[in-house]
């Protein structure tokens, strides 16, 4: 009886200061990324039928059986999807940022609309040399900001390019230690190694839903298969072996992803998101180049119906081909076809430039710059309206997930003090236990 | 039992004091900048208007310049035409001295060489210049109006009218008159001919001793030819003088136009300071309140309690 209570004082104290363990691990740990609360599963050591006489239960303390990860999959596997949605909308909307400020930066609408304001002025006295050399300076500026917005816009291009190439470098990297991963996770039977590798294993699933969306199946040894691209998509990870993804560019620049060989659709991460940016910023730097070829040929055409200064027909204003070609052809003011073809030498007759001016107007060359000027900011703002509620639903997953699995300092404290109480009264019952035998001694 | 993560609540925390101050800074730089919108995308159809009426401000700049050129060489062709009517009214005072029986073929010769003068400053008002350096009669054509020969007949060198000139919108206006439309005149009888000929022909008469007082008195003689030219002066100065109050209607319009934009771009694009004066301080009393209790919930640790 009284050896009974030894042992079992024992494995009381044994069973507080695991706990105790494990208490003082998630206070040291309670700023650690991935970390997942750990508990210790407890349960009574008892027989029946072994004891003097049948029936009687002898009692033998209790059993640690165990440390528990504290996870709630379905909290963390939220984490993942709406992690990959604000990271696929966080892309997108700093792309199409980009992409809007290229145009919009570079004053292509401005300096369009100070071309036409210059030519308006020539119609005051268009022999006017100075006047002259206004337009073709105006006609300058226009050409060098579509060789700007084209230049930026490739730039920004190239930018997507890099961060698509680094993101699937990363996911490679991720693939390739989760496989590693779940070789130790199959082979570990200590429990509290394994809690740490399955630690690794949920911040290394986090930091791939980043890239893309992934898609879990999770054995119940721990180990874990990967798919991207929703359900239906290809295996990243099947037990020990990673795919290989990779990206490639069409003659555009459009941006399409292969996994382990096989065509790859993205609808998250920021893999999708960057696919989807450099898809708009081709679209704007196509509806450039048709603005600009527009203005070109507008004008170009109009000079071809006119007389320049000295008598001769017009010639070609500008020449190159799309927003990063066109370029200013005419070198002089007096090239500025303004009169009416078969005008004589230094007349100021203002009917071909007063043609110009009209067709310019027709053609709607500002309204079609505001219109992708409008088109690109207002991309932004819906994406970024998107991207601010996908960021709030991240945000209490992450919180949500972070109250269920993460370390609250209130509670471990209180766990101290629980622990600490149990480790006293299990002394305590050892030295009962001593207290008795030595009274039996003393008989 | 759900308790709150340590992470969870700093995390959750972080997040909220971020969006709070990250709006009074938005609402900070519309007050300073007084501007709404910072990049096109702060809010599309109002950055789409701005831009359309900026636009217009930029055209209309060139318009009032234009307007204002126009009213120039209109003002100064009609000070010239006066001129002109004050000179051909000497000639004209001139022409009856002469005209009269008792002046002796010296004298007469002497008012044709003072006639002479005269004629002298018309061709060179004629050929006056605007503040672009062409001239004013001359139509489309570079260089003078009126060409003179070795004899001193002047000739007209310049093409039709100059092209018209937009006041903005639809409102246009031709901004000189040809030396014909002013100086070219058709009399009673149905002969017509120039001012500047007549003139010339009148001073080589007095002078020559050719042109007698009968002849001038005549028909289609000096005095017809000059009232006629002083005619077609006062019909041209009234032209003129119209167009002038176009351009001022056109003035009144750019004008109000110009008003009627620019306090729709402070509505469209600007900010307005009672509102976001309100907002900044919602915003701050709610930013100040966060931080405060989040010092004290951050304070608010079991472990404090433990000894």
């Amino acid at each position: 009886m009284a050896s009974d209570m030894l042992s079992i004082g024992s494995s009381g104290l044994r069973a507080a200061q695991a706990a105790l363990d494990v208490t003082s691990q998630n206070i040291a740990n309670a700023a650690t990324a991935g970390y997942v609360k750990r508990s210790v599963s407890l349960s009574e050591l008892s027989s029946t039928g072994t004891g003097t006489s049948y029936g009687v239960v002898s009692q033998w303390g209790v059993r640690v059986t165990g440390i528990t990860r504290d996870v709630d999959s379905f909290a963390q596997s939220e984490v993942r999807r709406t992690g990959s949605d604000a990271a696929r909308a966080d892309t997108l909307v700093t792309g199409l940022t980009s992409v809007s400020d290229a145009v919009d930066n570079s004053n292509v609408y401005a300096s369009i609309t100070a071309f036409q304001s210059a030519l308006s002025k020539l119609t005051a006295s268009p022999t006017d040399s100075s006047l002259r050399a206004n337009v073709l300076a105006a006609a300058g500026n226009v050409a060098q900001s579509f060789n700007t917005a084209s230049t930026s816009l490739a730039s920004a291009q190239s930018g997507f390019q890099l961060a698509a190439t680094d993101g699937v470098a990363q996911v490679n990297t991720l693939a390739t230690s989760l496989a590693k991963l779940n070789q130790s996770i199959a082979t570990e039977t200590d429990p509290s190694s394994q809690a740490t590798l399955l630690d690794q294993r949920d911040t290394m699933l986090q930091q791939l839903s980043q890239y893309g969306d992934v898609t879990t199946t999770i054995a119940s040894n721990g180990t874990v298969n990967v798919q991207m691209g929703g359900a239906s998509g290809p295996m990243l990870v099947t037990g020990s072996t990673a795919s290989t993804m990779a990206m490639s560019q069409d003659a555009t620049g459009a941006i399409s992803y292969t996994l382990g060989g096989s065509a790859l659709t993205l609808s998250g991460g920021s893999l999708a998101g960057t696919q989807q940016a450099m898809a708009a910023s081709i679209s704007a730097g196509s509806t450039l180049d048709g603005i600009a070829n527009s203005l070109s040929s507008t004008v170009n055409s109009a000079q071809a119906n006119g007389a320049a200064l000295d008598g001769s027909a017009g010639t070609a204003m500008f020449s190159g081909s799309g927003a990063g070609g066109i370029t200013l052809a005419l070198t002089s003011g007096s090239g500025i076809a303004a009169a009416a073809s078969g005008s004589a030498a230094n007349s100021s007759d203002s009917t071909n430039l007063n043609a110009l001016i009209t067709s310019l107007g027709t053609a709607n060359i500002a309204g079609q710059t505001n219109n992708l000027l409008y088109n690109l900011s207002s991309a932004v703002a819906s994406n970024t309206t998107t991207q601010t509620t996908l960021d709030a639903i991240y945000s209490n997953a992450k919180t949500t997930l972070s109250s269920q699995s993460g370390v609250s300092m209130d509670d471990e404290a209180a766990n101290l003090v629980r622990f600490q109480q149990a480790y006293q009264a299990s002394a305590k019952v050892i030295s009962v236990a001593q207290t008795l035998f030595n009274q039996l001694l003393q008989i | 039992m759900t308790s709150i993560g340590t992470s969870a609540f700093y995390d959750s925390a972080i997040y909220n004091l971020n969006k709070l101050s990250e709006s009074t800074g938005t609402l900070q730089q519309q007050i300073s900048t007084g501007n709404r919108l910072t990049h096109s995308y702060d809010d599309p159809v109002a950055a789409a208007q701005m831009r359309t009426m900026q636009a217009a401000d930029t055209l209309s700049t060139t318009t009032t310049a234009n307007t204002n050129a126009a009213n120039t060489t209109l003002t100064q062709t009609d000070s010239t035409l006066s001129q002109f009517t004050t000179i051909l009214t000497n000639i004209q005072t001139l022409a009856t001295q002469a005209a009269n029986g008792t002046v002796n073929a010296s004298d007469k010769a002497k008012i044709g060489v003072q006639i002479s003068a005269y004629y002298q400053n018309l061709v060179s008002l004629a050929n006056t210049k605007d503040a672009y350096g062409n001239s004013i009669f001359s139509g489309t054509a570079s260089g003078p109006a009126y060409t003179v020969d070795a004899s001193g007949n002047a000739t007209y060198a310049g093409s039709g009218a100059a092209n018209p000139v937009s006041l903005g919108g639809a409102m246009t206006v031709t901004p000189s008159v040809t030396g014909p439309e002013a100086f070219d005149f058709t009399m009673a009888n149905g002969q017509s001919g120039d001012l500047l000929s007549s003139v010339k022909a009148l001073s080589d008469g007095l002078q020559n001793g050719t042109l007698t007082a009968t002849q001038m008195n005549a028909t289609g003689g000096t005095f017809d030819q000059l009232n006629a030219a002083l005619d077609q002066l006062t019909t041209t100065q009234t032209v003129v003088g119209t167009r002038l109050s176009w351009i001022s209607t056109a003035q009144n319009v750019q004008t109000a136009a110009t008003t009627q934009r620019s306090s729709t771009e402070a509505d469209v694009g600007g900010t307005n300071l009672t509102t976001a004066a309100a907002q900044l301080s919602q915003q701050m009393t709610i930013l100040s309140a966060s931080q405060a209790s989040f010092t004290k919930l951050a304070g608010l640790s079991l472990f404090t309690y433990l000894t």
